[in-house]
């Protein structure tokens, strides 16, 4: 039967109601409207602070050991550190790319940003007017290092969040517990340290360290955040799991609230012993308010919203819009980044035994090509191992530089003149993905066909680190910056190295990751990490490919804010302009 | 009806079983040591490998899997779901925490598509072919096509960036501030609700075009009824049945819509939470994770089995 036209008609009316129910449903989100820039956790604001009062003035520093020089910034519109009038009071909002697992430090350091605010290390590792990173004064207030001990003067008067004393008692029992807890990382931090009989209390606030040995890199151990003394008698009143979860320091603002998966708040410690230069009580600000947001480009549409204060790692084709936007500042570091590195295996695989194949592979990579896709604007082509400004980085040094001409004519010297098969595997990420395919067609090209493996993370590693079946090349990713190098030679190349998935069992190298580590004289230390440099540089396992600086945006009202190094951001003296 | 619902209650049980086998084995497929996962490269391959070894002690990785199987059956019938080996919280807790964010969403996003669905439907069902037919379809087919992730970066910068009316992402518990959750799941729920308000869009249509046809409904207009009372009341009981049945089967596809959008949002919700433990390899969560969606996919499924038993009596009979 037909229907009447009349019988499906909707008229203008009912039409005008549905439509207007979707309006409806808009307006609903108006009516709702307030003010967004409070965010999504102002229940959890911290309460303003009680007035300033008195501590102790920390003690004139004494560095005792040579800093690196770094360059200056590569790219910045970031305000110098404000000269005017600090004002006190004011919250901020951080926001986290990862997410908290415990504040136990011993155990895990996940977005260290919060513990660097809440904890304090004994020495501080800070960016001068020069540009120059230097170890300054932090809970100890000056330290000696000899061969077979260091000693650390510990600042008096400064009390934990909970009331207690920090003194020497308490930091040889936080060494203690870092060395004998079962799961400990904080141990990796405690190379050089006797760890049978570690300390020796000299007085109540004089700490002395065995060592094995020299031991240079240990004020960079003691500035790592694996190494930030907790309050022994909070962790024995709330026992290890509590510790952890709501932790008791020293640092300059006290923990309020953990909300995992959310944010993580902290307030003013109004009895830090930090001063401004005038005499000033530290802090400024009343409060700092971490959330966690994973995606990149939210992170960065909350900058560019008004509804956060601070973030770091945007990606580089946000970088033109934070530098356009006038709330926002953008720095960008060559003092720290991220290192993307190419690894043959030394111990079997078809690179292995045949050190031209391995020059042939690295001499057709064109890094230039490699930052400049990959890094979106803030990558850089790399030629050396060491993070320029560290200690003994050298430009004069050889380095594999894009030939394609050259890695065809040792292809052939190789025995290849035909090309090989390899295969390649790369973790399963977008980036070495896409950094993997270009290192193909680099390769293809002068026959060293390719095949790419991705694989999950956890898997690639467990086959490369824990696992003996002998691969051909892969790639690694890994945080790079200036300082004392020694950890990263150490854990790459050593032959017990905690990254070693070169599997460099090489006495020669190790003797001279030793012998660049046994003195404090760092010009003897920097012409041997010189040598050693060119040591990997004949052997050929490496391939230094790029690095992505790390960078930083932040809202101008923040006033202040020094250099941060990594995630290690520094809100100690930090104001709030309005 | 009491015992039609018994027995699907009963059908549930060897389901449960097979899940719950399925859910601990299926893990222990995924490669790569959880205990490597959680310390780290670093530390787990240190000198001593001490830390290594004593996590998968605890973990009970040493044991046969078998043994380790039935270790956690027994604990999850007596409703200990156990310990998260990553941050060392009670599992139920950290359920407990993040499903309230995943259900909000999941039903404010199907409040959300039932509310855009059911009158473009019903328009695009009285006047097939026509142009208001053809847009809601081309808005249909949009809302299948555009990808969540960018769905809500558009919906941030429009509504947060731009109009500055929503904050851009976050949660409030709804008792904490019912204002603010309302202002933040709105975005999140739209952009899971869109894809599902497109499929059933589509099956409101053509359901209903079809029951239209029927000869009750001719019946129906020759005795004079209005075509509000025919439709409402009439044809779209009818019509509810098929597009009940994809509201039940797009349970799984709102919580797995969620994962992204949790993401894009930062909604501490399940999803998330499963990513996580699944990259840091923490077993006990991801197992007992999976077990309870799993369950909440079968209530699901229950819940419009008795619907249709509810709307159509002669499926109670079978």
């Amino acid at each position: 039967m037909e229907r009447s036209p009349d019988a499906t008609r909707i008229s203008r009316r009912r039409l005008i109601g549905l439509v207007a129910g979707g309006v409806a449903l808009m307006g609903l989100t108006a009516c709702l409207r307030r003010d967004v820039s409070q965010g999504a956790t102002d229940a959890s604001k911290p309460a303003a602070p009680p007035p300033a009062q008195p501590t102790t003035a920390p003690a004139a520093q004494a560095p005792a050991s040579k800093p690196a020089e770094a360059p200056k910034p590569a790219d910045s519109t970031a305000p110098k550190p404000a000269a005017g009038q600090p004002k006190r009071g004011g919250t901020i909002t951080a926001l986290m790319q990862n997410d908290w697992l415990t504040f136990d430090v011993a155990l895990n350091t996940a977005s260290e940003s919060t513990h660097f605010m809440v904890f304090d290390p004994l020495v501080l590792y800070e960016r001068n007017d020069n540009g120059q990173w230097e170890y300054v004064p932090g809970l100890a207030e000056k330290w000696e290092l000899k061969d077979k001990e260091a000693t650390f003067w510990l600042r008096k008067g400064v009390k934990f969040h909970d009331g207690s004393d920090f003194n020497a008692e308490v930091m040889a029992w936080n060494i203690q517990r870092w060395i004998n807890e079962p799961k400990s990382v904080a141990k990796g931090s405690l190379g050089g340290i006797d760890w049978k009989n570690p300390t020796t209390i000299v007085d109540p606030h004089t700490l002395k360290l065995n060592l094995t040995g020299p031991t240079p890199g240990l004020l960079q151990q003691f500035n790592d955040p694996n190494t930030y003394p907790m309050s022994k008698a909070a962790f024995e009143k709330m026992g290890a799991e509590a510790a952890g979860a709501q932790p008791v320091g020293t640092g300059p603002f006290k923990f309020v609230e953990w909300k995992k998966n959310s944010h993580v708040t902290i307030a003013r410690n109004e009895n830090y012993w930090m001063k401004d230069a005038a005499g000033e009580q530290l802090p400024y600000l009343d409060g700092i308010t971490y959330r966690l947001i994973i995606d990149d480009s939210v992170r960065m549409l909350e900058m560019k919203a008004g509804t956060a204060d601070f973030t770091e790692l945007i990606q580089g084709k946000d970088v033109a819009d934070a530098k356009a936007d006038p709330k926002l500042s953008y720095l960008q570091a060559d003092w720290y980044g991220n290192a993307y590195r190419l690894i043959f295996d030394a111990s079997g695989g078809k690179f292995y035994n045949n050190v031209k194949l391995r020059q042939a592979a690295l001499y057709a990579v064109d890094h230039e090509a490699l930052a400049k896709a990959l890094g979106a604007g803030i990558g850089r082509a790399e030629k050396y191992f060491p993070r320029p400004g560290s200690l003994g980085y050298d430009e004069s040094l050889p380095y594999y530089w894009y030939d394609p001409a050259k890695a065809k004519q040792l292809m052939a010297e190789a025995g290849y003149p035909n090309g090989i098969d390899v295969e390649f595997l790369v973790i399963a990420r977008e980036v070495d993905k896409l950094q993997a395919e270009m290192l193909k067609s680099m390769w293809d090209a002068i026959g060293l066909r390719t095949t790419v493996t991705s694989m999950e993370r956890v898997a690639l590693n467990q086959r490369l680190l824990t696992g003996g079946a002998p691969y051909d090349v892969t790639t690694t990713r890994g945080g790079s910056a200036v300082g004392d190098p020694d950890d990263e030679y150490r854990a790459h190349f050593w032959s017990n190295g905690n990254f070693a998935k070169a599997r460099l069992k090489d006495p020669e190298i190790d003797q001279a990751i030793d012998a660049a580590s046994n003195t404090y004289d760092t010009a003897v230390r920097a012409e041997r990490y010189k040598a050693l440099q060119k040591m990997l540089f004949e052997k050929a396992v490496y391939g230094y490919l790029w690095t992505q600086d790390w960078n930083w945006v932040m809202s101008k009202r923040l006033q202040n804010l020094p250099a941060p190094m990594g995630s290690l951001w520094d809100f100690r003296k930090t104001w709030v302009s309005e | 009806m009491p015992r039609f619902i018994a027995r699907r209650l009963v059908a549930t049980v060897p389901l449960l079983v097979l899940i719950s086998i399925l859910a601990f084995s299926l893990v222990l497929l995924l490669p790569g040591d959880p205990a490597l996962a959680i310390l780290g490269d670093e530390v787990a391959n240190a000198n001593d490998k001490q830390a290594y070894y004593a996590l998968r002690a605890e973990m009970g990785l040493d044991e046969p899997i078998p043994i380790q199987y039935l270790r956690w059956a027994g604990k999850m019938l007596s409703g200990d779901l156990g310990m998260s080996i990553r941050n060392q919280t009670p599992i139920a807790e950290t359920i407990g925490a993040k499903i309230l964010p995943t259900a909000e969403l999941a039903l404010l996003a199907a409040i959300l598509s039932l509310l855009i669905a059911l009158p473009a439907g019903i328009i695009s069902a009285l006047r097939p072919n026509s142009l208001a037919d053809a847009g809601a379809t081309l808005a249909a087919l949009s809302g299948v096509a555009v990808p969540h992730f960018f769905l809500g970066v558009l919906l941030i910068y429009a509504f947060a960036v731009g109009l500055r009316i929503l904050p851009p992402s976050g949660y409030v518990a709804p008792w904490e501030d019912l204002g603010q959750n309302l202002r933040l799941m709105i975005m999140p729920a739209f952009t899971v609700g869109t894809g599902l308000a497109a499929i059933l869009m589509r099956q409101v249509r053509s359901a209903l075009i079809e029951v239209l046809q029927q000869e009750y409904v001719i019946t129906a207009r020759s005795k004079g009824l209005g075509e509000r009372a025919v439709v409402i009341g009439h044809a779209l009981k009818n019509a509810a049945i098929p597009v009940i049945t994809i509201m039940g089967q797009q349970v799984g596809t709102l919580i797995g819509g969620a994962v992204v959008t949790e993401t894009i949002f930062a909604i501490p919700g399940m999803g998330r939470l499963i990513v996580d433990s699944i990259s840091y390899r923490d077993f006990p969560v991801v197992q007992a994770t999976v077990l309870v969606l799993s369950i909440s996919v079968l209530a699901a499924n229950l819940t419009t089995d008795i619907i249709y038993g509810y709307l159509d009596p002669r499926i109670r009979q079978d």
